[in-house]
């Protein structure tokens, strides 16, 4: 790994410079994701000028720390060794960094100060509202959309499209020399159990995904803006968390607000489009447009979804004491959901409370689909959150090849996903992930219940946080908000789920092991 | 250089005349309407002085199944080893035929008018489930005593599962190895383990019913609670379960409920005088602390609960009886889920009780971290232990897969139970209460009652049932051998319509 850069001496001999600050990972990696955020901050800092000018002042003093940290960190400091224990930590530590400094703009700008709310409980909102957004979540604790800048509310959904394809990601295409340590950061980042290698050199690979990412994000913004109903800002506001698959909206009652079918149609088409997997756009895109048809996990996350739909259609249809009405309705509001929930996107298209669109008032069968929906997730290497499809597909094949070893106790009986053969350690590296999921949606929803959250809130935002899906159950709803429903501790914990389930476990439980092996090293020294 | 070959020695065979090839479900059936005989014909003479006849049918159907055991068993080989499917399909079809009983014993005798409601009320019994669709004040004596003597079989059947049958169908494998050895040591063979178990199990039935009278309870209470509670099944001859009964019985139904949740095998090291084995083993130094921790939260928690309830409701849950003390309506949401986390983890292995087990989910953590620390150094070759020594790896393999299984079991009751009207909380709480046998929970109450359940969710209860009072592997077994008998029967019917075709 040649980390020295050569320059000129007046006489023109080649110098060797040594490289500039230390060695260190996990900040350098962190500054650089700070760098790009605080980029984003100012962008929509000049909206909110241009528009509204009520928090632009929020939102500049935050570009400044957010830029300036970053710039710091990432000057003074330049990778290091990418050993499995600096990638847990430089993907962990810069993820929660970039939580906390981006909620900055909400916590100056005060868009948490509501009547009767202390600065604490603003700070914790603010908090819960940046992790949300940067895990692609959609959860959110803002009870009043009116009161706030349009640049500030493009800012929240900014934080999705960030939090989408992911800001290691985006780190790492600046990062030419970081060699097989670069695929392993995108790896622990990306979503799913194992990320592709799409070009040769793994900054190639992070930037040929964010380009994909880019061009996607514009053509549903193209689309939105075509389709009568959303003016321009709420194209791109609603482009940007539609491609992430995150869920915020500018209006209280997301797609609801607009009430169109067509608007629907088309969020659907884009949250799909974000709930597959990033290498087969990259494959079509060079032509290779079987690749989709090709791919098992596909088939089967579409197989799933269209089993759900029509569940839910049916029992929409069929129960008389749902708000929604007549078979047209069922199949508008409950293919909605099912998609917004099946790509952890979490948008709605309730109009209100008690809307055909709210999902708590369905039946409870179709309650219980939903909530299947928010354990499994979309496709691995999309932007969705949940277990990931192909992990259901495993599991449930080594489930099976269980019950048949107890017949055939000497039978070599592999796991296959599609044509081939899983790894031994893969399929149980996969077992041990959806045990740890189980553990933490247990202890997650004991400690919530403990902190004063209802049981079935509880339950919901346990698995939709872990799941980065957005809505809950109960009087967490599609329609409601986070700051009614829990009290502010248990959303300390639900934000710290966030991003645990956004980073798959293993990340955000492990980065605290290398700055544990530098304490025990100095402390044995 | 010759070498001379030995000349071959050939077993001798042991036929009998004028048996059968191996059934193991023909026999399972025979040793379990065997025991239902017996149970039958001391709840009809009990019964005898409160009504004559439903006792006298108990008596006839007692007589009826011991005279069906004998036959049975006159005709069986037993000398061939059955293949594992065969042992754990068998136990699935004995239960099923012990329900059927039931449900007729139900109907017969009027205690139940609707099929589906007796149905559910049977395989609660034999499930040892503590849900009901009864009101049981309500009941003559000898039906009081038969319906608690259900849950006597199931706990019988779940303790002789999990010494024998489990150990005879996995053939080794085990999760523990020292467990393995203990049990091999307890049950040299089928029949003696079935008889060492059956022994042990009465002797504990009756010094748990001697406690009750001791402690003021009256006879018929005493022993319907006897019935129900070593065999951790939880009905109760009160509506209000234990709610209404002192400190005595509440004293003794601990001590019997935590007994029932023993592994079996602990037992018998006690029986045995061996000390330094019972204080080794991991899985009862969890399960303690699982009582203990419990019962330490639920006193803490500010419900009003006395030390002696938290310690009740605690055993009650882990080792999945469903005897309640109160109405749960009063509990905080963090209490119920406390109290869920316990009834889903369950009691140990290879005991009365129900639920994940223990000694698996304890597994499970260690798997879980195994893995967790593999991310850190992929090519580790980390082995998970128990009690100091590595568990087979294929064994882990099974556990895992039996978690997932598990787990999408309990989501299906959730799911089926939500179609049926149930609401979201009721249902996903009844599917996971139902599969750890334990019963009652959000949704029926803590005193079990199926009430607020409309019939077809009701019904919807006995697979589940089924499946966590067998270990769920012999309904999963039972189900793939269906499959694979309809296969066979689609391939004959496809070469016949061939066949016809072609001519």
């Amino acid at each position: 790994m040649n980390l020295l850069t050569s320059h000129r001496s007046s006489d023109g001999t080649a110098l060797a410079r040594p490289p500039r600050g230390r060695p260190n990972t996990a900040l350098h990696v962190a500054g650089i994701a700070l760098t790009f955020v605080s980029a984003g901050m100012g962008i929509t800092t000049v909206v909110e000028l241009a528009s509204t000018n009520l928090d632009t002042g929020a939102l500049a003093i935050s570009t400044v720390v957010c830029g300036s940290l970053g710039g710091l960190l990432w000057y003074f400091t330049r990778a290091g060794t990418v050993r499995t224990r600096e990638v847990f930590a430089a993907v962990g530590w810069t993820w929660l960094s970039v939580t906390l400094i981006g909620s900055l703009p909400f916590i100056i700008a005060g868009t948490f100060a509501t009547p009767g709310t202390d600065f604490v409980e603003q700070v914790v909102n603010s908090i819960f509202e940046s992790a949300s957004g940067f895990s692609a979540t959609g959860s959110t604790a803002l009870t009043d959309f009116s009161g706030h800048g349009r640049g500030m509310l493009l800012y929240r959904q900014a934080t999705q499209w960030y939090g989408g394809m992911g800001i290691v990601v985006l780190a790492v295409s600046v990062l030419p020399f970081l060699g097989v340590g670069g695929l392993d950061l995108i790896t622990a980042e990306a979503p799913g159990p194992s990320s592709d290698r799409l070009a040769p050199r793994v900054s190639e690979t992070a930037r040929q995904l964010w380009v994909i990412y880019v061009l996607f994000t514009l053509t549903v913004m193209a689309v939105l803006f075509v389709i009568p109903g959303p003016s321009f800002y709420d194209s791109v506001a609603h482009a940007l968390s539609t491609t992430s698959t995150g869920g915020f909206s500018p209006y209280s009652e997301s797609i609801g607000h607009y009430d169109s079918l067509a608007v629907e149609i088309a969020i659907i088409a884009g949250m799909l489009y974000g709930g597959i997997n990033f290498s087969l756009h990259w494959r079509a895109a060079r032509g290779e447009l079987t690749a989709y048809s090709r791919d098992s996990e596909l088939r089967t996350f579409l197989g799933i979804l269209l089993v759900a739909v029509s569940v839910v259609v049916l029992l929409l249809w069929l129960d008389s004491g749902d708000p929604v009405d007549g078979l047209g309705d069922a199949m508008r509001y409950g293919g909605f959901n099912v998609v917004a929930l099946g790509t952890s996107t979490g948008f709605g298209n309730a109009t209100g409370a008690e809307a055909p669109g709210d999902f708590v008032h369905w039946a409870s069968g179709a309650q219980i689909v939903i909530l299947f929906l928010f354990v499994m997730g979309g496709s691995t290497g999309s932007t969705s959150g949940g277990i990931k499809v192909m992990r259901v597909q495993v599991l449930f094949a080594h489930t099976i090849r269980s019950i048949r070893r107890t017949q055939q106790p000497q039978a070599v009986l592999p796991v296959k996903h599609g044509k081939f053969a899983v790894a031994e350690d893969i399929v149980s590296r996969m077992a041990g992930f959806f045990l740890l999921y189980v553990l933490l949606i247990s202890v997650g929803v004991v400690l919530v219940t403990g902190l004063g959250g209802g049981f079935e809130e509880s339950i919901g935002a346990v698995i939709g946080s872990l799941g980065n899906m957005g809505p809950a159950l109960g009087e967490a709803g599609p329609t409601a908000n986070f700051s009614d429903a829990f009290p502010e501790p248990a959303r300390l914990v639900l934000a710290a789920f966030m991003l645990i389930g956004r980073l798959e476990i293993f990340p955000m439980l492990l980065m605290f092991a290398a700055p544990y092996r530098v304490v025990s090293d100095a402390i044995r020294r | 250089m010759t070498t001379q070959r030995a000349p071959r020695i050939s077993a001798p065979r042991l036929e009998l005349r004028g048996a059968r090839p191996t059934s193991y479900s023909r026999l399972a059936v025979a040793e379990a309407t065997a025991v239902l005989g017996i149970v039958s014909i001391t709840c009809g003479v009990l019964g005898l002085f409160d009504d004559a006849g439903d006792a006298l049918f108990l008596i006839g159907l007692g007589l009826a199944s011991i005279a069906f055991a004998l036959l049975a068993r006159r005709t069986l080989d037993r000398t061939h080893r059955p293949s594992p499917g065969r042992v754990l399909s068998g136990l699935a079809f004995t239960w099923l035929t012990l329900v059927v009983i039931g449900t007729g014993v139900y109907l017969a005798t009027g205690t139940i008018d609707r099929v589906d409601d007796a149905f559910v009320e049977s395989a609660a019994g034999f499930s040892t489930t503590s849900l009901t669709t009864l009101d049981p004040s309500e009941l003559n004596v000898p039906m009081q005593l038969w319906r608690a003597g259900t849950q006597w079989i199931g706990g019988l059947v779940g303790i002789i599962v999990g010494v024998v049958s489990l150990p005879l169908a996995l053939r080794g494998g085990m999760l523990s190895r020292e467990g393995q050895h203990a049990r091999e040591r307890l049950a040299p063979t089928p029949v003696v383990g079935r008889r060492r178990v059956m022994l042990v199990y009465g002797a504990i039935s009756t010094l748990v019913g001697l406690g009750y009278v001791a402690t003021g309870l009256g006879a018929r209470d005493s022993l319907v609670h006897t019935f129900t509670t070593v065999s951790t099944g939880g009905f109760s001859s009160k509506v209000d379960s234990f709610a209404g009964l002192g400190a005595g019985p509440r004293t003794v139904a601990t001590i019997g409920m935590a007994i029932g949740g023993t592994s079996f095998i602990v037992i018998w090291w006690a029986l045995r005088g061996r000390s330094a084995s019972i204080l080794r083993s991991t899985e009862l130094r969890l399960y303690l602390g699982i009582l203990a921790a419990g019962s330490v939260l639920l006193a803490l928690s500010g419900e009003g609960m006395s030390i002696g309830e938290s310690v009740f409701t605690t055993v009650s849950a882990a080792s999945t009886t469903g005897f309640a003390v109160g109405e749960w309506t009063a509990l905080s949401d963090s209490v119920l889920m406390v109290l869920l986390v316990i009834i889903g983890t369950g009691s140990m292995s290879a005991s009365a009780g129900g639920g994940l087990r223990v000694l698996r989910a304890w597994t499970l953590v260690g798997f879980a971290s195994r893995e967790l620390r593999r991310q850190l150094d992929p090519h580790s070759a980390a082995v998970v232990k128990q009690a100091g020594e590595p568990i087979d790896e294929r064994a882990l393999e099974r556990t895992t897969g039996y978690q997932i299984a598990h787990l999408g079991l309990c989501g299906c009751a959730a799911f089926l139970l939500a179609i049926a009207g149930t609401d979201v909380l009721a249902a996903l709480y009844t599917g996971i209460s139902v599969i750890s046998t334990h019963g009652p929970g959000v949704g029926p109450g803590a005193y079990g009652s199926l009430e607020s359940f409309s019939p077809p969710a009701r019904l919807l209860l006995t697979p589940f049932m089924l499946a966590g009072r067998l270990s769920i592997l012999p309904l999963l077994l039972a189900l793939s051998f269906g499959f694979r008998l309809e296969n066979e029967l689609a391939r004959r019917v496809r070469r016949v319509v061939r066949k016809v075709f072609v001519r």
